[in-house]
This record gives structure tokens, sequence and C-alpha cells, in this order.
């Protein structure tokens, strides 16, 4: 153990004694090696062996994050820089750990109810999935460039598998094609850019560019470079605008489940990133504000929501409209990274407070809207199109509730979580005096009612026949406990959400 | 139970939503019953507290408070005061009716029913909730339901109407949300409590103050609806089944009043004193183009739903005017409007049901065929136009009384609407019901019990306030001279 360094309330530590505080990721990769195995064991089309161990590892590490959440620091320490300062262990990193397990652990188990797969052998996907699952998670710890870099592409190669993995559907091999061209001039425009930072600084590590760059009169012009191509890489992974090309034809053509993964997961952990390249860099007080970084932040935000609510307006297809609106929500959760703290001019802890909680909401509602068309797609047609969704409310009652809870909360309608979320992120707008974002932010929300709106129209306004009683549909029972599993905390987190809310607090609180 | 006797009246409805959600969906009636039954229970909550609501003070009563969400400062806070009560007598009123008026549903019984009370309970924490988050989370939770109940069992137009209702409502109600954030991080420390917003409305700024009284007022204003934010009126009245009419034009029209004396009026005493005359011009505008609107239709139900806009206007105007009589009036005129569009919209209802049109030329001549209606809807109409001894004339002679000394032209204009709506409404009664009888309307039954259960108890109310008004008057007058007094201490 060496002492603490010109890194904040990091205590760094050497490569042996970080072994400890890195054994979620150490899980998931032993879990990648298993499921391989798991799946060499058999022949059987459609075993489920490797899920198992999938879930399995999933969950362990899930434990293991938890437990080190509860693991003591030393007092006054923010938290660990581990293996020489490549990966830090602290209150955030965890929290989005968390956040991903659970996520993918969902999203296993909507694969295991999906058709999209039919009985193609799923060993590598469930492998594939446990490496994402450990690069998501380096991605929101990492604090040196290079590993920065390394981790964002070790999610998007693994992505670019998983989009196209039915060979067989032209549409998904199209969309896994696209997906790589624009991931790799985005990535490459990334570590040019951060190749910038370091010829600048001569420094690796996101801090100590920070303090570098703070002292180093002059060098706004290239930072701000620099920024908009790191902003390249991460914004692709986010889909913010105007880096957003490749998410509806890829949302459209990836096997549902794995959309649903793509809406939270990685947009999840490029706001990570975000989050920590903007405190870190922009964060010493009184540094490069020449540069009026959150003025950016917002106009990147209202672009990138006006125009995701915009185009979802005029989507006919599912999955392609609710690619529209994980867009639209980017926008709305780049407006917590645009607000400022005026009396030390560094990101607000309300604006990062409300991107967290929002994180968290989002999570279980784009989930839920994507397990109500996976169990559609089951029951109704191979297209997932608005209109033939017509009627199915009054036939499936618990799926139409679920649906109707699940796309008013991404309105933001109390008492739904959604609304919860948004209350806190124009509530950091606002504090922030970015009034101007506030307005486009809620008249964004007035737009997105009417698309979301519109599928419920299909499922309860419009009958297919007016007159006789359509049969009702019979979801398996396991569909419908995961609709529940995912409605109860969209409906919970609306009306007592103090419990995420000192959660989130206590992942952030340690950085102001 | 008198301890938390609003949160009993405010919830009760959705116990029963529960209950009914858990029945079989092939037991029509049993739902209908249970529905009833569910809304009959804050009806006489309702008049437990009409009974024992202390007239004598100002403040609030049966006040119930609880930290919801500590870290922000939320609170579960109920309670009501004179301003409250008549609308919670009204919502519990009409909500029970209006389970009547709905007996002939049978598309998706249960699903009616089970919203029907979801609404009821959001409308109810609307009059009680004195935490503006709160408050917030009850104005929006109505929506919900009203989006369903209009656009799956509503007339042919209803998927436009219901989603045109829904997103005008949340264009206001986004302004509001916007609105509350500032209050609530202006003000130090930070809260939701109404009561300390009244007191303390020092701390807003006078530039601070114009600004949010316009957010707020465009999110009240699509509620009431003040010209021009009015368009989705007619749509969502006309397309809405008569019991959700009923209950839009009778309850939910009032929110948006009610709104501003609770909220904007206290907490925003300068803009409000700025406003009050851009306020009363708007009443007199939604006066008289209301009754012009109401005047040009051929859709009787249309007729009624422009006649709303028109009476909602004497509310302002009152409002505005800042004085006692003009406040009382504009609220008693809320309640009689209540009651009195209540009616209309269910005796539309009742024709509609019968000759499946409401084209007011098609029918004539129907008080020789349908006397106890037509004797029912002369009571409804007349109330409407403001003929001394029934309700509608003690509320707008207080609004022309309280308006006058302080916007002398305004009012003038603002009477040739009385003569406008005599003009209509004489003319609609002189088309539909005097004349030759339409041959094809030689064999309708006249209005049955169930249809009478529902009109008799409105009908016996205008009158009753027509003539003797106190009971009312005396529920709200110290309450309303209150906000008067504390919108005026600029």
């Amino acid at each position: 153990m060496e002492g603490l360094e010109q890194l904040g309330t990091y205590l760094v530590l050497d490569i042996l004694p970080s072994i400890r505080w890195f054994v979620p990721e150490i899980i998931l990769f032993a879990g990648f090696t298993l499921a391989i195995f798991a799946d060499l064991t058999t022949d059987k089309p459609g075993a489920t062996r490797s899920a198992w161990v999938a879930l399995g590892s999933l969950v362990a590490a899930l434990a293991a994050t938890i437990a080190g959440m509860g693991a003591a620091l030393p007092e006054g320490l923010g938290g660990l820089s581990l293996f020489r300062g490549a990966v830090v262990f602290d209150p955030l990193a965890n929290f989005f750990k968390v956040l991903f397990l659970v996520a993918t652990i969902l999203v296993v188990i909507l694969i295991l109810r999906s058709r999209d797969f039919g009985l193609r052998k799923m060993g590598e996907l469930h492998a594939l999935l446990l490496v994402v699952a450990a690069g998501l998670c380096l991605m929101a710890s990492s604090t040196h460039l290079l590993l920065l870099y390394l981790s964002l592409e070790m999610v998007s190669y693994v992505s670019y598998v998983l989009v196209g993995y039915v060979k067989e559907d032209r549409r998904a091999s199209e969309a896994g094609l696209k997906y790589v061209l624009f991931g790799s001039v985005s990535s490459g425009a990334m570590i040019f850019g951060l190749s910038i930072l370091y010829g600048l600084t001569g420094e690796m590590n996101l801090t100590k560019i920070g303090a570098a760059l703070a002292v180093s009169p002059g060098t706004e012009p290239a930072v701000l470079v620099a920024s908009f191509l790191v902003m390249a890489g991460i914004g692709y992974k986010i889909a913010a605008v105007p880096f957003h090309f490749w998410c509806p034809d890829v949302y459209e053509g990836a096997p549902t489940p794995l959309t649903a993964f793509l809406s939270v997961a990685p947009k999840a952990a490029g706001f990570a990133m975000l989050a920590r390249v903007t405190i870190h860099l922009f964060g010493q007080a009184g540094s490069l504000l020449a540069i009026d970084w959150p003025l950016v932040m917002a106009v990147f935000s209202a672009l990138t929501m006006t125009l995701g609510n915009v185009i979802a307006v005029q989507q006919s297809n599912v999955k392609r409209l609710l690619a529209y609106s994980s867009i639209a929500h980017a926008g709305y959760l780049l407006m917590g990274l645009a607000c400022v703290d005026r009396a030390t001019g560094t990101l607000s802890e309300r604006g990062l407070f409300g991107v967290l909680f929002y994180l968290v909401v989002y999570l279980f509602m784009n989930l839920g809207a994507f397990a109500v068309v996976i169990a559609l797609r089951e029951k109704v047609s191979d297209e997932e199109e608005i209109d033939s969704y017509r009627g199915i409310g009054p036939r499936a009652p618990l799926l139409g509730v679920a649906m109707a809870i699940f796309l008013f909360s991404l309105t933001g309608l109390p008492p739904l979580a959604g609304f919860v979320g948004k209350f806190f992120l124009f509530a950091a707008v606002i504090e922030a005096e970015l009034y101007w974002l506030a307005v486009v932010g809620i008249l964004n929300s007035v737009i997105s009612l009417y698309y979301y709106a519109r599928i419920l129209k299909a499922m309860y306004l419009e009958r297919v026949d007016e007159t006789g009683e359509a049969p009702p549909l019979r979801l398996a029972p396991s569909h419908s406990v995961l609709l529940v599993v995912l409605a109860a905390p969209t409906v919970l987190l609306g009306i007592f959400w103090a419990p995420l809310a000192g959660l989130v607090q206590r992942s952030v609180g340690f950085l102001f | 139970m008198t301890g938390h006797v609003l949160s009993w009246t405010t919830f009760f409805p959705l116990i029963g939503m529960a209950v009914i959600l858990a029945m079989p969906r092939n037991r029509p009636n049993l739902i209908k019953w249970t529905a009833a039954a569910a809304s009959a229970v804050p009806l006489v909550l309702s008049v437990w507290i009409f009974v024992n609501f202390d007239r004598g003070e100002a403040g609030l009563q049966f006040v119930e408070r609880v930290p919801w969400i500590r870290a922000f400062n939320i609170e579960y806070f109920m309670g009501i005061d004179g301003l409250s009560v008549p609308m919670v007598i009204l919502t519990a009123l009409l909500s029970f009716l209006c389970m009547f008026a709905s007996w002939n549903i049978n598309k998706m019984v249960k699903g009616y029913f089970a919203l029907f009370l979801l609404l009821e309970t959001g409308m109810m924490g609307v009059f009680c909730a004195l935490d503006f988050f709160l408050f917030f989370v009850f104005w929006e939770v109505m929506l919900l339901p009203m989006y369903f109940l209009i656009g799956i069992w509503g007339g042919p137009r209803r998927e436009y109407a219901a989603i045109k209702f829904f997103l005008y409502t949340l264009l206001g109600s986004v302004l509001m949300l916007l609105s509350m954030i500032a209050l609530y991080l202006m003000h130090d420390p930070h809260t939701f409590d109404m009561t300390r917003l009244w007191t303390e409305y020092g701390v807003y700024g006078r530039t601070f103050q114009l600004i949010v009284y316009v957010a707020l007022f465009i999110g009240f204003a699509i509620k009431v609806p003040v010209f021009p934010f009015h368009t989705w009126l007619p749509d969502a009245h006309v397309e809405a089944p008569t019991a959700i009419s009923v209950i839009l034009a009778g309850v939910l029209l009032k929110m948006g009043i009610y709104g501003m004396l609770r909220i904007s009026y206290p907490i925003l005493p300068v803009a409000t004193v700025y406003f009050a005359y851009g306020l009363a011009v708007l009443g007199v505008i939604n006066i008289l183009y209301g009754a012009l609107c109401a005047m040009a239709q051929k859709d009787l139900k249309k007729l009624v739903a422009y006649s709303s806009i028109s009476h909602m206007g004497y509310c302002l105007l009152g409002m505005a005017a800042l004085t006692p009589a003009g406040m009382n009036g504009a609220v008693l005129q809320m309640f009689n409007h209540g009651t009195t569009t209540a009616m209309l919209f269910l005796l539309v209802g009742v024709i509609y049901d019968r000759a499946h049109h409401r084209d007011i030329e098609g029918f004539g001549g129907l008080a020789t065929q349908m006397p106890v209606y037509t004797g029912i809807v002369t009571v409804a109409f007349f109330a409407s136009l403001g003929l001394p001894g029934l309700s509608g004339f003690i509320s707008e002679a207080l609004v022309f009384l309280g308006a006058f000394p302080v916007f002398q032209t305004l009012t003038i204009i603002a009477v040739i609407g009385i003569v406008l709506t005599a003009g209509y409404i004489l003319w609609t009664l002189q088309r539909m019901f005097l004349g030759t009888l339409n041959e094809k309307y030689k064999s309708l039954p006249d209005i049955n019990g169930r249809e009478l259960f529902t009109l008799v108890p409105l009908a016996i109310i205008v009158i009753v306030l027509g003539v003797w008004p106190m009971p009312v008057l005396d529920l709200m007058r110290r309450s309303l001279g209150w906000i008067a007094e504390m919108a005026q201490r600029v």
C-alpha cells in the first residue's frame, strides 16, 4: 500500500492489494469461461445450461459488489485507486456496477423468454453478455485514458457481435454492420481526442490531466477540440445527437432482448464515463472556464431530446419508436450534466444526483416496455408495428396495464417513477438557472406523450372488430412475473423513493 | 375514522377500485353496485364534513400531516377550508350520481368503474392537498383515467378528443411543475408546504412572481378553460360519455379556478394585483365568446359545453375584482355551475339515449311527449340563464355586485352575456320542446326512475340555493375573505 497521492481523496493501491477490491469483475471473467464450457458439454439445441451459469455468475458478482459497498473505507477517503491509478473503487462506480449487473440479469431472463433466437446454441451469447457486463463495470470505474478507451471498445466489440448474433436474420446482420461502421469512426475520433489530452499534459490519469490543464493557460482551443472528439466516442455510446445515426437501425434490427439491453446498460455506462470525465477534467475549481462546457452540454441535451422526440412521433414500428424515445431520454439525462454549481464552477451535485436517479428508474421502465414487446412478439406477430397491437389491452389485462405504467412513466406522469426522475432533473436545471433548457425539456415531455399514447391508443382505444369479444391472450406465467417485477418498482419508486434517493446521495455525495 | 376523514374521503374510492379489479368480469351488476357503494362513502363523509365544519373559522380544518419524503420536505398534508369544502361536497355528490348515470355502460364494465373511482380519488385529493407536491400528484393522477374514459367509452371522435384533452392538460401541468420547482427552490428552507408559502411570500421578488404567475396561470387557464386555451373543451365534452362530461364540466373545470385561488392568489400577491385587470378582461371575453359560440351550435351537447365556457367567465370576473362579494360570487358560481351543468349534461344524455342524436333542430314539441323531462330541463335551463329564484341568479348577481365598483366598463359589457345566455337558452327551449311534435318521436318514453334519481337531488339543490344560498355562503365566507386579504398584501 502506498500513501495518499495527488488524486483527491483516493488512496492509491498497488497491484496485489487491489485484487481484493476487484472481485466482481473477476467473477464475471470466470463466469465467461465457465459459460463456454457449460455449453460445450451439451449438444441439445435450445439448452439453457449456459444461461444458468451466466445468471449464477451475475448474481455472485452482484453480491460481491454489494458486499464491497458495505466495506468501510478509512475516514475521509472517497475511494480507492486500484492497480496504481487505473481503476477506481468508489461509491459512484459501485452504484453503476449494481445497475449494470441488475440490467444484465434482467436481460438474461428476457433472453430465456424470447423467441428471437429460435433453437440456436446460446452458449456464446451468454458468455459474451458476461464480458459486456465486465466491460461496463470497467467503463464506470476507469480514470485512466488507456483503460477508458479499452473498456469502451470491450463493450463495443462485444455489442457488435451480439447485435448480429442471429446470422440468418438479414435485418440483424445489417444492423450489426452499421453498428461496426459507426462505432469504429466514433472510437477512432475518441482515441484521437484522448491522444491530444495526453500530448498536452503528458499524463494518463484524468485527475492529473485536469490538474495539469488548470495551470497551463492557452490550451483552451486544443482542449475544446479534444473534448469534442472524446464526446464523439461517449456520445455514440449514449446515442446523443449527432452521434445517434446507428441507433434506430440497430435497435430495430437487433434481437429485442439485446435492443433492451443496449438501450439501458451501455447508455448508463456512457453516462458514468461522461460524468467522470466532466468531473475530473472540468471539475478543478476555476479551470477551463474559458470554455463554456455547461452550455455545450445543454445544447447537446436540447438537440438530442428534441430530435429524438420529433422523429419518434413519425414512427410506426414500436422498436424504432422506442429507439428514438431512448435517444430522447439521453437528452433528458444530459440536462443533469449541464448543471453547474455556480458557487464552485463544477458539475452540480443535484445534477449528477438527478442523472443517477433517472438511470435507475429508466432501467425499469424501459426494460419493461421492451419486455412487453417481447411478450407480444411471441403472441401476436413477428412485425412490431403499432397497428398489430390493436385491441390487445382488453385481451391481456396484465400486459396492457403494465405497458400503460411503463409508457406513462416514460412520459413522466405522477405517481410513477419516471415523474420523480424528471422532477429531480428539472429541479437541477432550474437551480442551475438554465431556464430555457427547462422549457425545452417540458415541451419535449408533452411531445413524448403523443407518441407513447399512440401505442396505448392502439392497445385500448382501437378495436380490430367492434362487436365480438376477442379471445383473451394468455401469457406464460414467467412472463407475467417478469412484467410485475419490472412494473412494481416503476410504481413504488413513484410513491416512495426515499431509500433510492438515499443510495444515490451516498453514491455522489463523496465527490462534492 | 373522524380523525382521518379527508384521507378516507379521498382514498375510499381507491379501495373500491381494488375490490372491483378483483371481481370477475362477467358480473357487471355486482361491479356497478360496488362502485356505487364505494362512491357513497365519500358522499356520506362529505355530508359529515358539511355538518361539522366550523363556519366561524377562516383557517384549515380536519388537518392531517405526515412526513412523506423527509429529505425533500415533502409531506402528506391534507386539510380543508371554506374554499375546499364546497368543492369536496360537489365532487362527492356528482361522483355518486354519475355512477348511476353510467348504469347503461356495458362495454368493459370493470375497467370503466375502476377508472372512474381512480378519477374520484384524484379529484378529491386535489381539493384536499395542502402540499404543493401532493397537489400536483393528485392533479396528474386525474389525467390518466380521464384519457381512457374519454378514449374508450366516448363518441365517434373519441380518440382525437382524448389525446387532445390529454396533451393540452399535460402542457398546462408541466408549466405548473416548473413553477412548483421554482417556488420550492427559491424558498429557504425548501418547502412545498402551501401554508408556509402563503405566509412567507416575501421571499419572492417581483419579476419572479410575475413569471411564475403567468406559468401557473397557463396551467390553470387550460383547465378552466380561459379563452384562448379552450379549444379542447368542446371536443372532450362532446365525445365523452354522459357521466364523464358531467365530471369534466362539474368538477374538473373548477380546478383551474380553485388552483388560482389556492396557489396563485396567496403566494403571488404582487402578480395577482398586477394581472387582476387582465384576468377580468379574459373573464368578460369568456362570458361573451362562450355565449356567442353556444348560440351558434346545432348540437345540444356542444351548446352546453360552450355555455360552460361562458359561465366560467363569471368566476374569473368575480375573483379578479378581489372584493368579498366578487370572491364569494365566484366560488358560489363554481358550485352552482357544477350542479346546473351536471343536470344539463345528464339531460342531454337522457335524450341521446332515446333519440340517438343531439341535433337541436331534429326535435320539436317534446313537451307533450315527455312532460316530466321537459319540466326538469326547464329548471336546469332557467338556473343556467340566471333566473331569480334559482341558484345561478344569486352567484351571478354577487359577481356583478362585486365587480362593478372595480371594473365598471367591463362589468357593463359582461352583463350583455346574460342577455345572450337567455337568448340561446330560450331559443333552444323553443326549438326542442315547443311547436309540433316530430312524427318520429311519437313513442319516445319519458324519463325513467334511475334518471330521475340522478337529476332530482341536483334540482332540489338548485332551487334551495336559489332561495336560501346561505348554507354554502356561510361555509366559504371566512376563508374567502382571508384569501382576498392575502392577495392584497402588497
